[in-house]
């Protein structure tokens, strides 16, 4: 098994519990362990690069020295903005010399490069594609996930190790391999609207019920993300979003890349938390399990 | 004892400002061999060349070294100075003490000491300087045009009206480019195949003009003057002189592909002309498509043609030909608009190129020139356009500006309006640049007279929706997004340098910019003419340029050929480089660096009477690089003017 | 009086930021893509690309009072399109620490008590608490009942966890606090 660290983040210690026990579940099916940075702290995002450059980077940074004495070459984060400020602050102690010769011996980081930052869609996605397939034990036909990357898994390029800021394909092409047919759509990663959630809760809900309908128009019947914010946002907060476009179209299941991929992967769907989705996504799994086991002949 | 005069030249204060250019002049009055030395504020003026003239008689002297700006600027007019007191112009010597020394520093005290060690080297090598001649060579008057275009035709009808035979070289299967394929041309709306075909017949009728058609140059040799050009007719599988071009061929042939002049909008046979008025109106076979060649099957064309001229078996022809001046006219490729993924994913069939509309709107082109949704045929009502997409954006490599489109976008428009009155046409800009004649007038119709709204702002994202494209953009001056629901949007596709532009640099020894666009020798003097010798530019191969601009540049270029051509011979470089016979090994390591193939192995007798092989230089070929020299492991080829005694002189001044 | 004179603007300001954006802030020709692909431009007072005209000009005190420094979510789309690669998202950033700095009264207030109640959660924990952020938000907000219903919600489905976790790593916690107090 090949022991990648793993730094699972507030949101998914936290709220979306249910992102950390597919992704774990799904990385070992795949023959990844992934091993939880010992006593990781927050990652400061987004309001650490809001109010102190200095602890933008500080507050990453302790994880990659930890990660280092843990004896680990690559961490991976299955939160976009866990993974987003890990790469960032590595750039940043590339860029700035001066804050990187007083950070680095603080943090225990011997080199900004030391350590490999990927995402967890990253991770799955570099394994071989055979590799993959061997191992869907349900094939989830009749799933037509519009996948949602959003900002900070495809911005900025050349940064996060995807090819296509405009249409990354990382997450669709894992989505075939299940049998599900992946919609194309032009939104993939187009803001969600993020911290503002709490804050701006008006703005929040108007991007998001932009981001349904586009989805929707492209034929999807539900949406995967790789991020929590993005979760939260097209999730917990899609009731209020239709109230203020008055959606009268059924609600669009969300989850994360990893349930679906778990599902996959043959782990029961009890034990993964879709009874934890706002959007109710029993019907949708009903339809696609059940259409699968008449196949399947299980 | 050479006797050497110095003279110091203050270049008004270019020089003056940095270097103490009385202090240089004193202390060359030591140096060994300087019997005259002064300082004067312009040494290029008649008082500061008649300084020289004096003090050549009054002092005898038989070298002279002038300290001023580069050689390439006014060695030419010290060279003809020193000539005419009867020195021979290449005991004439030049220290570069502005771009070299009071350019580059503010440092007045290092400067005057540089600017002293390199007036020292100078008089070092002018010491040791050789009385040089040039010799006369001879000239083939006959030019070679690359590419087809307007550029092209408009180069090789200057040249062959002026008495000369031109070949002109075309790869695509007829002549006629990029212009061929424009609907309407702006400031005047006239019609651009009906402005330019009759150019393209004047230059297949002209006796003086030999056309290749679907042919390439493939290799150049020998220089200005004497060029020998290899090239390649590719086989056509048509017999030109039996085909009577009545096109019975193309109408039966079953193979159906995208059509490269209709960029995409068209379909045409694998026997084909590219469009109707093509020169030759001849056909050719794509051997690529052709059921004849791929499977061995079909023969219609050969079967149904009256005449016999199908040659299924035909061969490429190889020809070389003797010419004396090159024209380049390669034109320009289209910026791929894929690359911005954030355009509906790089590709919508609703999103075209501003060619591809070109094709669209033409009463010649694939939907008779009714202007359609190419998804579903509809009438469009709005209609976006887009400028600079892949022009001035680094993000793509191409900051520059491409210069046609903001023109060519305000006659889309009007050509749009034409068609249809109640459309509503928009165009995204950053700024409208019309310098040119009538363009500004031209533009501000196409906004006041024909009602295109004009928005300042770059668009960031389109994407379908239903059946319509969102346009996402902004008003900067407003300071607002704007999002537009477009039926068609145009992109106005900068302009960029062939694709295999580099390649045709290499085979011509010429040099290209860091677009690869094709170097002018200089920016602002000599705009038509390369570094090399007898090789010129005309057209969007050195830059993005109009119709207006491609003629003007094409007929100067044929003028600079022709001047050549009105000299009864060369007079060759007397700066060559020459093998010691006697000392030669020959390892022919100079054969193998030389560019300009100037260097041959001759067989010579020992004096016990043996024979070898040693190298010889073709002082009519050799362009005076110095690479053999450079190369030679005995140290025995110089090159005149630069002898390794001279340079070895100069280094030990250096030195001192 | 609105009209703009070289000397009330404040060219080292423009440095300032320059310098802690790392963007080359001059190299912006006002061409809008930022404005367009923003997708809350239609939310801001001062859109991405008046930020950076804003910014050649030094109009600093109209910056740091802007609501565009509070709403800018570092989406970097404009990042990611721009034709002179400046990324507005980094400026926004340089913008809003600076405005932190200064003590400027924030235009979006809620934004900004958002960022102060997250990293106080985070100083004294090392680990944000939804439920500990989400209050704290509401009783500097006074909106106390906002999002209540979607708690319980989120509590009856066991997704929230009352109590918030802790790191043992004292030395860091204070390391950290120290940091933001300097601020």
């Amino acid at each position: 098994m090949k022991k990648i660290a793993y730094f699972p983040g507030c949101s998914l210690a936290g709220m979306d519990a249910e992102y950390d026990e597919a992704s774990r579940l799904a990385a070992r099916e795949l023959g990844i362990e992934l091993v939880e940075v010992e006593d990781w702290n927050c990652c400061g995002a987004t309001s650490g690069h809001s109010t102190d450059k200095e602890l933008s980077v500080m507050l990453p940074g302790r994880t990659l020295g930890t990660v280092e004495k843990m004896g680990l070459d690559t961490v991976t984060a299955a939160c976009a903005a866990c993974f987003s400020r890990l790469v960032t602050a590595q750039e940043i102690l590339k860029e700035d010399k001066e804050m990187a010769s007083r950070l680095m011996p603080e943090l225990g980081i011997s080199s900004p490069d030391a350590v490999k930052v990927l995402s967890l869609l990253r991770v799955i996605a570099d394994i071989p594609k055979d590799e993959i397939a061997g191992k869907i034990k349900v094939r989830l036909e009749g799933l037509k996930p519009a996948c949602y990357y959003g900002c900070l898994i495809a911005r900025p390029s050349g940064l996060v190790g995807e090819e296509h800021p405009e249409n990354p394909m990382a997450m669709d092409n894992l989505m075939s391999l299940t049998g599900a047919e992946p919609v194309r759509w032009y939104h993939k990663t187009e803001c969600c609207g993020a911290a503002l959630s709490l804050s701006r809760t008006d703005i929040v809900l108007a991007m998001n019920a932009k981001l349904i309908k586009m989805a929707r128009d492209a034929g999807a019947n539900c949406i995967v993300t790789t991020c929590p914010l993005c979760f939260t946002n097209l999730d917990l907060r899609q009731p209020q979003a239709r109230k203020v476009v008055n959606e009268t179209a059924p609600p669009m299941p969300a989850f994360y890349f990893s349930e679906i991929l778990a599902l996959a992967l043959g782990i029961p769907r009890k034990k993964l938390g879709f009874d934890k989705h706002t959007i109710d996504v029993g019907p949708l799994l009903d339809h696609v399990l059940g259409a699968s086991a008449g196949k399947g002949g299980e | 004892m050479p006797r050497i005069g110095v003279f110091i030249c203050h270049c008004g204060i270019n020089i003056e400002k940095t270097v103490d250019t009385a202090k240089v002049a004193e202390a060359a009055r030591s140096f060994p061999g300087v019997v005259f030395a002064a300082d004067y504020k312009y040494m290029c003026s008649d008082p500061g060349q008649n300084m020289i003239l004096d003090a050549i008689r009054e002092y005898n002297l038989d070298r002279i070294v002038v300290g001023a700006c580069s050689p390439s600027l006014h060695e030419p007019t010290f060279q003809a100075c020193v000539a005419k007191a009867d020195l021979n112009p290449y005991f004439f010597e030049m220290a570069n003490l502005r771009e070299q020394v009071s350019w580059v520093t503010h440092d007045r005290e290092m400067a005057t000491e540089k600017a002293i060690q390199a007036v020292r080297m100078a008089v070092a090598k002018a010491g040791k300087s050789e009385p040089l001649a040039s010799q006369s060579l001879p000239i083939t008057k006959k030019a070679l045009v690359i590419g087809g275009g307007i550029s092209g035709i408009q180069a090789a009808l200057d040249i062959a009206e002026a008495g000369f035979p031109v070949i002109l070289v075309e790869r695509e299967p007829s002549i006629g480019g990029r212009m061929a394929q424009l609907d309407k041309t702006f400031p005047t709306l006239d019609c651009s195949a009906c402005i330019l075909t009759p150019k393209m017949v004047e230059a297949a009728r002209n006796p003086n003009i030999t056309i290749h058609t679907y042919a390439e140059v493939e290799n150049v040799a020998g220089f200005i003057g004497n060029f020998e050009v290899t090239i390649r007719k590719k086989a056509r599988s048509i017999d030109m002189s039996k085909c009577t071009g009545c096109g019975v061929c193309y109408e039966k042939c079953p193979v159906k592909v995208p059509n490269k002049f209709e960029e995409g909008t068209g379909e045409r046979k694998a026997i084909y002309v590219p469009f109707p008025q093509a020169v030759p109106n001849k056909p050719v076979i794509d051997r690529e498509v052709c059921l004849h060649f791929t499977k061995g099957k079909c023969g219609i064309c050969a079967k149904m043609c009256p005449a016999e001229a199908v040659v299924y078996n035909q061969e490429d022809e190889v020809i070389t030909e003797k010419v004396g001046a090159i024209i380049v006219a390669t034109g320009f490729d289209l910026f791929d608009t894929k690359r911005y993924e954030e355009y509906a994913g790089g590709a919508h069939p609703d999103m075209i190129t501003s060619l591809q509309f070109e094709r669209l709107i033409n009463a010649s082109g694939p939907t008779q020139g009714k202007l359609r949704r190419p998804s579903d045929g509809k009438e469009p009502e709005t209609i976006v356009f887009i400028q600079c997409v892949g022009s001035r954006d680094d993000k793509m490599g191409r900051p520059y500006c491409s210069r046609i489109c903001c023109m060519y976008t305000a006659k889309q428009t009007i050509l749009v309006r034409e068609k249809f009155p109640n459309a509503r046409i928009f165009v995204f800009f950053m700024d409208i640049r019309t310098a040119g004649k009538n363009y500004e007038e031209f533009c501000r119709r196409a906004i006041e007279d024909y009602n295109a709204e004009y928005i300042r702002g770059r668009v960031s994202k389109i994407y379908p929706s239903g059946d319509k494209l969102i346009v996402e953009g902004s008003d900067t001056i407003l300071g607002r997004p704007v999002e537009i629901a477009a039926d068609l949007v145009v992109l106005a596709a900068g302009a960029e340098a062939r694709a295999d532009a580099k390649d045709l640099a290499r085979m011509l020894g010429i040099q290209t910019d860091q677009y690869n666009f094709f170097s002018e020798a200089h920016a602002k003097l000599r705009p038509v003419e390369t570094m090399t010798g007898g090789i010129f530019l005309a057209g969007a191969c050195q830059f993005p340029r109009d119709i207006p601009d491609c003629v003007a540049s094409a007929s100067a270029s044929a003028a600079k050929a022709l001047a050549l051509f009105g000299k009864p011979e060369l007079a060759s470089l007397p700066t060559v480089a020459k093998v010691d016979e006697s000392r030669c090994s020959g390892c022919m390591a100079c054969l193998s660096v030389c560019p300009y193939s100037a260097v041959t192995m001759e067989e010579v007798k020992n004096k016990s009477g043996g024979i070898r092989e040693v190298a010889r230089v073709n002082p009519g070929v050799c362009q005076g690089c110095g690479a053999c020299a450079a190369a030679c492991n005995a140290g025995v080829i110089d090159l005149l003017g630069y002898t390794n005694e001279q340079i070895a002189c100069q280094v030990d001044a250096a030195l001192l | 009086m609105n009209i703009i004179t070289p000397e009330k603007t404040d060219k080292q300001f423009l440095e300032k930021i320059e310098k802690e954006s790392g963007q080359n802030l001059t190299a912006c020709n006002q061409c809008g893509k930022c404005t367009a692909g923003c997708p809350i431009a239609g939310f801001f007072d001062i859109m991405p690309h008046e930020v950076m005209r804003s910014l050649q000009w030094g109009l600093k005190d109209d910056l740091l009072n802007s609501h565009f420094i509070w709403l800018c979510v570092n989406c970097m789309a404009c990042r990611e399109r721009c034709p002179r690669e400046i990324s507005v998202s980094e400026v926004a950033d340089a913008l809003r620490r600076e405005a932190v700095k200064e003590g400027v009264k924030p235009a979006e207030p809620d934004v900004a008590t958002f960022h102060k109640n997250f990293m106080g959660v985070i100083t004294m924990n090392g680990r944000l608490h939804e439920v500990m952020l989400t209050a704290l938000q509401n009783v500097f907000t006074f909106k106390p009942f906002k999002d209540a219903m979607l708690g319980v919600g989120l509590f009856l489905k066991g997704r929230l966890k009352l109590l918030p976790g802790r790191i043992k790593d004292a030395g860091f916690l204070k390391l950290i606090s120290g940091r933001l107090k300097k601020n």
